[in-house]
């Protein structure tokens, strides 16, 4: 007798699964099964046992460790997040607030600098012109023109001109 | 829409078994930002679970880690759920995967109980009249508790955890299937064959006619 497909049905004769059909089933099958009947018994026997493995409670401690644990995983708001919702809305308003200020108080691109003196174009122009800058060395340091009667002294900006 | 009428609507829409709606239910509420559900899904659960894992890992500390990190893993998941399977067949996978992960690994901690240290279920052995059949009793009753712990810690884990989703939690045959990644035949299959293999183990345990029978179910 090929007993292998009776092992699911004793299971469920066991475990009290099993449909009444099945129970009938498996019940005419081990009145002609010394194996099975043997099988069927045993397995009672064990499920019987293993009702003595004891059951635990949580510990006192389990949800205050899985409290902190979920606080832990949780990602770390910044200081926005942290707000209360109603100020968040504040606090973005002011920031926006303050940078159309701060936009607002800049000088506008491509205003000219401000402009320097006349008097210091002009001097700025004469180091520029090496020639007329060596003349000028030249003139303004020529003692003997210091030594002529009537002598003037030099206008710069007009010599170099 | 009422709540049965919600219940209802989904177990038509994702097919599911009517007893597990309310997990559903409070697992979408949970993904919906509602914490409380989480709280009520935790209480419902956390016993079964340490308890199974209890049962796996044969240590209460390294059983509450491993629930815990089971109830973080579903928390941390909430925004993913879909149910489109039963909730305990999602909890007990996750649970399952941490306890073979746990005893496969070695990472358990060094806190299990030897075969031969006291039960933590044990009681005082001097608190009744009559002392001396009381200890005897309970040596004998101690004697059967660490001959079934150990007969259990030596089945295959896979075999282990089948049979303790099946007598303890007492999930249906696809559950257990679908947590232990088989087919529902292999599973009875190896069912089957770790209970014969328990029976082989425990064979010289004499029935206990008192209180076989007297299930502590989950």
């Amino acid at each position: 007798m090929n007993c292998k497909p009776m092992e699911a049905l004793l299971l469920a004769v066991v475990d009290g699964r099993a449909t009444a059909e099945e129970r009938d089933r498996a019940g005419r099958h081990v009145a002609g099964c010394q194996a099975c009947a043997r099988r069927l018994e045993e397995m009672s026997a064990t499920w019987s046992a293993l009702e003595e493995l004891p059951a635990v409670e949580p510990s006192a401690w389990f949800d205050t460790r899985l409290a902190a644990r979920m606080r832990e995983s949780q990602p770390k708001a910044g200081w926005l997040g942290r707000l209360p919702k109603g100020m968040r809305w504040i606090a973005v308003a002011a920031a926006l607030a303050a940078m159309a200020i701060w936009i607002s108080l800049r000088p506008p691109a491509g205003r000219p600098a401000p402009a320097t003196s006349p008097q210091n174009q002009q001097d700025f122009a004469v180091i520029q012109n090496l020639p007329e800058l060596e003349n000028y060395d030249v003139i303004s340091n020529f003692e003997a023109l210091s030594a002529l009667p009537g002598a003037q002294t030099v206008d710069h900006s007009q010599q170099m001109e | 829409m009422s709540e049965w009428q919600l219940s209802a609507a989904m177990g038509a829409r994702y097919n599911l078994d009517p007893m597990a709606i309310s997990d559903v239910e409070l697992m979408l509420g949970v993904k919906a930002g509602d914490e409380a559900c989480f709280e009520q899904l935790l209480e419902k659960y956390r016993t079964p679970l340490v308890s199974f894992l209890y049962r796996m890992v044969r240590d209460q500390a390294t059983a509450e880690d491993l629930a815990q990190e089971a109830f973080l893993r579903v928390f941390r998941a909430r925004k993913s759920y879909a149910p489109d399977a039963k909730f305990t067949t999602w909890l007990f996978r996750i649970a399952t995967n941490l306890a073979l992960n746990s005893l496969r690994d070695g990472r358990r901690r060094q806190r299990e109980l030897s075969i031969d240290s006291p039960e933590q279920g044990d009681q005082p052995l001097l608190d009744v009249a009559d002392p001396g059949a009381a200890i005897e009793q309970k040596l004998v009753d101690r004697d059967r508790s660490r001959a079934i712990w150990q007969a259990v810690q030596e089945l295959p884990e896979k075999q282990r955890a089948a049979v303790m989703l099946h007598k303890y939690q007492e999930l249906g045959y696809d559950e257990i299937a679908c947590i232990l990644g088989c087919s529902e035949s292999a599973l009875k299959s190896l069912l089957f064959r770790a209970y014969q293999t328990l029976r082989g183990r425990l064979a010289s345990l004499a029935p206990r006619a008192a209180r076989a029978g007297k299930g502590e179910g989950r």
